[in-house]
């Protein structure tokens, strides 16, 4: 039938029986329609679909192309409130004025105004996806322009009112959620509403409307030059969700909490000072991963087989979770049955900052090995002839072998640390350390025995000097069938009364002046060799082979051994060196100090501190932030027994560890929760935040403590 | 423990809320099977190892004590019926204060943002029921009751206009039963919800009402049985709305939330909300407080005829407003405007979300509003201009009864719809958690929600109420529903004031 035109003249005619006629006509195949003579009829286009076009000669009414779902309407005037209300699609023309709210909830479509516009135009316009409302008014609005705005983008000229002319009323934009208003002319931020943000359009925001105004030119007769030449301005939300947080549950209805997988620290490396991994470690070696293992050992200390191995009293031990049912984990079966390769591993790349440790004792060669691990020169003081300190020297040789201790040394000297034994450090050649190293590390040691000062003391022997000449080979000590009794009970008097033992003494007595601080293989030993330890017990003087005590006592005592520890010589040194326990820097610039110089403690202390100093100077050099993440220990009572047997007798050690607070990635938790909410990539974990209620059930049922409730809102 | 586990005091927690409610096991019945904490949404139930078996660790449940709302899903789910569900009353010495200390450090708590009480759900406050206070006649001696299994009783409806002096026929709505499912919108509850209630009001000869979230494409099958509704907010109107109804209601406003619009987070906008709201994804959907297109009876009446011209005066436009003071006046003006149905919602109504103050202060009874809506469309002479429908807190058949004796054509049922699914009124709809799968659109959750289930229950609400409007109206010696729309008479009050009574148009019983 193709496209027919129809002519109606309106006039008096009911908009009821005009859109019916419309229609019917529709039906009919017409598809363009000139209206003449209209009179203010209402729902002119209600619900017409495209390819439609009514052109319009008089006045329309009210709710012009309401509902309407693509038709086109030209207007030859003006035209009264409601243009477009409630469109769906379409294509609106007016040559003339409308009155108020056009382009009330318009959904798609454009509609053109060459005129002014009345209040709240465009209220609540919408968009959805393709559907992008448009709505260009040639000259001026009211107030309330774009209030509520969803979507969609509004255009306003001021085609013919002065520059300083503002185009638009107050209230603009107020309470706007979506969408662009496009105004050119002048605006102040007192015209707008609350939650708007106010710009300069640009050339990109422009350009995706330059087309629409091409064509607004174009069908009004308008100069679009004159139109570009002027600055626009762009309206639109604050922020993303304006209206994001404006309401608080009423009720409860989430936990706030949510599941974060993060391995804690087990208590035997917060017992350790090195602070070593057990978990991560055991669980290397034995998923076959040893060379893994041992470059991650390197990392915390080069005395695995001696410290750890054999001297070590074992404080991870004394931490074991294990202690609570069948006795801890044999950390130091495993060290001496898997140590290290001789190959070190390198951190990093060589560096030119030049460092001085005076001392190769324990905490000395620590601060050298991760030192030279990071690539820096290392220059080591000793002023004996081998490397070790009271490793070397002390130790009594049934508890540590030389060839132990060179397992360990072997190691060390394979990263070509510069050793310069044999040399005491006067104060000239400290001098020289500060003028020509970026760092000095103090990591002498203590070798002045302490003296309790009682009358008779200079009959006694220092535990130090007994230890170390009998560990040289002396044998001017002849204990055999007497009675040896020893002054302080710690873990060195411990070894003293070993040694004791070993020379033939015929009974061997520890007083102590407060509970024994010995703890560990060395009093159990001592003890099984019948060492009796006493306390607190104070003397008062010695005399005539026999001892007197405070509390009256007297015990008989052929031998007196003083095993009350020794304080750091520091000759060197101009003034008294004050250290700072936790960063290890002096009081003289550059100097750092570690080891029993700093406080008197076990070679797993000095080990400690070793590596603290050692990552202290590297940070201070590099000017990384020292402040250090501290590790957040696991809860004993997070770590679930019931998941755990006693050993039966024939598990290797590595099968014992617990891996408190560390995942080995068992997904009891994927398991057990019951929302489902928990998955697993690798080792990372993945908890579904929308599945997740929060319940804390991964939290309760992981046996190892590795997981922890956080708020919702941190964390990663 | 050590002094080191000790906690700190800490001002953050003098907001926290003591939960009122909890679940309690009874471990002995309990089989460890962990359902309830598969169950609750809320994270309340939580499972802690109680023996390991080969590894793995068997559970048994407890309660957080966090979040629990006593909605009662564990309860019921419960193979063991181990599970209960109690109740601690918040110990404040301050009687008059006692009911307003949590919500105050809900709204003040400084940790988190937000300060409008939202909940979910009809006014649960201890206001009078009207209801409650109101006794149906019987037949005694003088007149005969009628037994409704020996004789036909009438319950059919029709709703719209009846204008004898046009000529015309309006288009009127045969409901079969004087209740029709209310406004529950796609978003608030999911498409199997309202699939169940479209497919209920299908095969029952009544009414289901999109609320104001558009229809679903899924649910134009059921168009002879759909209402659908023109909020402030617009959404998802377009002609395939138009086209598959069978009337239209303007919300003017909603019982819960009289003259405050909506606010769908746009957490809730997602996949097909979006598509039928045609809003993107994650956009706050916000529907203005007024018709920004109405700000008049005027503006109504034009509304009104856009939407009859619109759907060629085939089909019934209501409006539904909620109950205030001056409803009387207002449902004048809406007849006179050319609505063919008032819907009448009263404070009662339910919400997907409503600020509480206002779900606990505004508006007034259903019972008031409807009694003087009719009153005065009588005093008028137009009450046959349209037909009333009265909404918010039909709890019973007797409810439905009332509500028409005091001028109801027919009502409106939402919270009702809910409850038969099983809801446990946790007033927690806004969360988008429900545990039985109603008010959510979670993938996990909706599951839970089997359409042919809830179709049955639906079925079997009505079917029950309507047989009980049947016995009731036997007593009375009606057999027509027709003639107890507006019949006071059948009505008497007691434990009410003369002032109350004039009002509802009822007398003291006994006189």
């Amino acid at each position: 039938m193709g496209s027919r035109s129809l002519r109606i003249r309106v006039g008096n005619m009911p908009y009821r029986n005009l859109n019916r006629l419309i229609e019917d006509n529709i039906a009919a195949g017409v598809r363009h329609f000139l209206l003449e003579n209209v009179i203010g009829q209402r729902y002119i286009g209600v619900g017409l679909d495209s390819g439609i076009k009514i052109e319009i000669r008089g006045i329309p009414g009210q709710d012009l192309g309401v509902f309407m779902g693509g038709a086109e309407i030209v207007v030859h005037g003006n035209a009264q409130d409601g243009v477009g209300n409630t469109m769906n699609d379409g294509f609106l023309v007016i040559h003339g004025n409308v009155g108020d709210i056009p382009g009330h909830m318009v959904r798609n479509g454009k509609i053109y105004i060459k005129g002014s516009a009345g209040y709240r135009v465009g209220i609540m316009m919408k968009e959805y996806q393709q559907k992008q409302p448009l709505m260009i008014i040639g000259e001026k609005t009211g107030d309330y322009l774009g209030e509520y705005m969803a979507g969609g983008t509004v255009v306003v000229l001021g085609y013919n009112s002065g520059l300083d002319e503002t185009p638009v009323g107050r209230h603009t934009a107020s309470g706007i959620f979506g969408g662009k208003i496009f105004i050119r002319g002048k605006i102040s931020r007192h015209q707008l509403g609350e939650g708007t943000v106010l710009e300069k359009a640009g050339p990109a925001d422009l350009e995706k409307i330059i087309p629409y105004l091409r064509e607004f030119a174009g069908i009004f007769d308008l100069d679009l030059n004159r139109i570009l030449d002027y600055p626009f301005s762009i309206i639109k939300r604050a922020g993303e969700r304006p209206y994001g947080d404006l309401y608080v549950p009423g009720n409860k209805i989430s936990r706030n909490l949510k599941p974060l997988h993060r391995n804690l620290e087990p208590p035997c490396s917060s017992a350790c000072p090195v602070g070593i991994p057990n978990p991560v470690i055991i669980r290397k070696l034995k998923g076959g991963l040893s060379e893994e293992a041992f470059d991650q050992l390197d990392d915390y200390t080069p005395f695995r087989y001696s410290c750890c191995g054999l001297v070590c009293p074992g404080l991870c031990r004394t931490a074991c979770t294990r202690n609570s049912f069948d006795g801890p984990v044999r950390i130091d079966e495993i060290a001496r049955d898997y140590h290290p390769t001789e190959r070190v591993k390198r951190l990093e790349g060589l560096k030119i900052d030049k460092i001085v440790i005076i001392g190769a004792g324990p905490a000395g060669l620590a601060a050298a090995w991760h030192l030279a691990r990071r690539g820096y020169p290392v220059d080591v003081y000793e002023k004996e002839k081998d490397l070790g300190g009271k490793l070397t020297h002390n130790i009594p040789e049934e508890r540590l072998t030389r060839e132990n201790v060179e397992r360990d040394l072997k190691r060390i000297r394979s990263l070509k640390i510069n050793f310069i034994t044999d040399t005491e450090v006067d104060k000239k050649l400290f001098k020289r350390f500060r003028e020509e190293y970026r760092a000095v590390i103090i990591a002498v040691g203590a070798q002045n025995p302490k003296r309790l000062g009682f009358p008779g003391e200079e009959k006694a022997f220092s535990s130090f000097h007994f230890l170390r000449s009998l560990k040289a080979g002396s044998n001017s000590y002849d204990l055999a069938g007497k009675e040896v009794l020893i002054l302080g009970a710690g873990n060195v008097a411990m070894d003293v009364a070993c040694e004791c033992h070993r020379l033939g003494a015929a009974a061997v007595t520890a007083a102590d002046v407060r509970k024994p601080a010995s703890f560990g293989r060395e009093v159990e030993r001592a003890r099984s060799l019948g060492t009796k330890i006493l306390f607190p017990w104070f003397i008062e003087s010695y005399r005539d082979g026999m001892a007197y005590f405070k509390n009256g006592k007297r015990l008989k005592a052929d031998f007196l051994i003083e095993a009350v520890g020794e304080t750091p010589e520091l000759l060197f040194l101009s003034k008294e060196m004050l250290v700072s326990g936790t960063t290890f820097t002096t009081n003289i610039p550059k100097v750092y100090a570690a080891g029993d110089a700093v406080a008197p403690g076990l070679v797993t202390h000095s080990l400690g501190m070793g590596r603290k100093v050692a990552g202290i100077i590297h940070k201070n050099l590099q000017g990384i932030p020292t402040e250090e993440e501290t590790p957040t220990p696991v809860e004993k009572k997070r770590i679930n027994l019931l998941y755990f047997r006693e050993r039966n007798g024939f598990s290797s050690p590595l099968d014992d560890c617990l891996s408190c607070g560390t995942c080995i990635q068992c997904d009891i938790c994927i398991e057990s929760c019951p929302r489902k909410a928990v998955s697993r990539v690798d080792e990372s974990f993945k908890v579904d935040q929308a599945l997740c209620s929060g319940c804390g059930a991964c939290a309760s049922v992981c046996p190892r403590g590795a997981v922890t409730m956080i708020a919702r809102g941190t964390g990663v | 423990m050590q002094p080191s586990e000790r906690g700190r005091l800490d001002m953050t927690r003098h907001w926290l809320n003591p939960p009122k409610y909890r679940p309690v096991f009874d471990y002995e019945r309990c089989s460890r099977c962990g359902l309830c904490a598969e169950a609750c949404t809320w994270g309340e139930i939580s499972l802690k190892p109680e023996s390991v078996v080969e590894g793995k660790p068997v559970s048994i449940p407890v309660a957080n004590k966090s979040t629990c709302g006593a909605c009662h899903y564990c309860e019921k789910q419960c193979p063991e019926e181990a599970i209960t569900i109690v109740e601690t009353p918040f110990a404040s010495s301050h009687l008059y204060w006692r009911r307003h200390q949590k919500n105050l450090w809900r709204q003040v708590d400084a940790k988190n943002p937000g300060h409008i009480l939202l909940v979910s759900t009809g006014a649960d406050s201890d206001q009078i029921s009207y209801f409650d206070h109101l006794m149906f006649d019987a037949c005694q001696v003088t007149n005969p009751a009628i037994d409704p299994l020996r004789e036909p009783m009438e319950l059919r409806t029709f709703l719209g206009r009846r204008d004898p002096g046009s000529g015309e026929r309006p288009p009127l709505l045969q409901a079969e039963t004087p209740i029709l499912f209310s406004a529950m919108s796609f978003g608030s509850v999911n498409l199997r919800v309202q699939i169940a209630e479209a497919r209920a009001a299908r095969r029952l000869g009544t009414f289901w009402n999109t609320g104001e979230g558009g229809l679903h494409k899924d649910l134009d099958e059921y168009r002879e049985n759909t209402i659908v509704q023109v909020a402030s907010g617009r959404f998802g109107v377009n002609p395939r709305f138009f086209k598959n109804c069978v009337a239209v209601e303007i919300k003017i406003g909603q019982g819960a939330k009289p003259g405050i619009g909506g606010h769908l987070p746009g957490e809730k906008v997602t996949g097909e909300i979006s598509k039928t709201r045609m809003i993107p994804e994650g956009a706050d959907a916000l529907s203005p407080a007024p018709h920004h297109d109405v700000y008049s009876i005027e503006d109504l009446r034009q509304l009104i005829y856009a939407i009859k011209e619109t759907t060629h005066y085939e089909k019934p436009v209501g409006v539904k407003v909620s109950a205030v003071h001056n409803i009387a006046p207002i449902a004048a003006g809406i007849a006179r405007a050319g609505a063919d149905i008032i819907a009448i919602d009263g404070f009662r109504g339910g919400t997907g979300a409503a600020p509480r103050r206002i779900r606990q202060s505004t508006g007034i009874p259903i019972e008031l509003a409807i009694s003087a809506a009719d009153k005065r469309l009588r005093e008028e002479k137009i009450r046959h201009h349209v037909s009333l429908l009265a909404a918010g807190g039909i709890r019973t058949s007797a409810d439905v009864l009332k509500a028409i004796c005091l001028g109801a054509d027919a009502v409106y049922i939402g919270t009702a719809v809910l409850v038969s699914l099983g809801c446990g009124l946790c007033q927690r709809c806004y969360a988008s958690k429900c545990s039985y799968g109603i008010t959510t659109n979670r993938p996990d959750l909706v599951e839970r929600i089997d359409i042919d289930l809830a179709t049955e229950a639906l079925l079997n609400l009505i079917q029950s109420w309507s047989d009980e409007i049947k016995e009731l109206m036997g007593g009375m010696g009606i057999n027509t529903i027709g003639s107890l729309v507006g019949n006071r008479d059948r009505l008497r009050g007691i434990h009410l004031s003369t002032l109350e009574m004039e009002a509802l148009g009822v007398k003291q019983a006994g006189l």
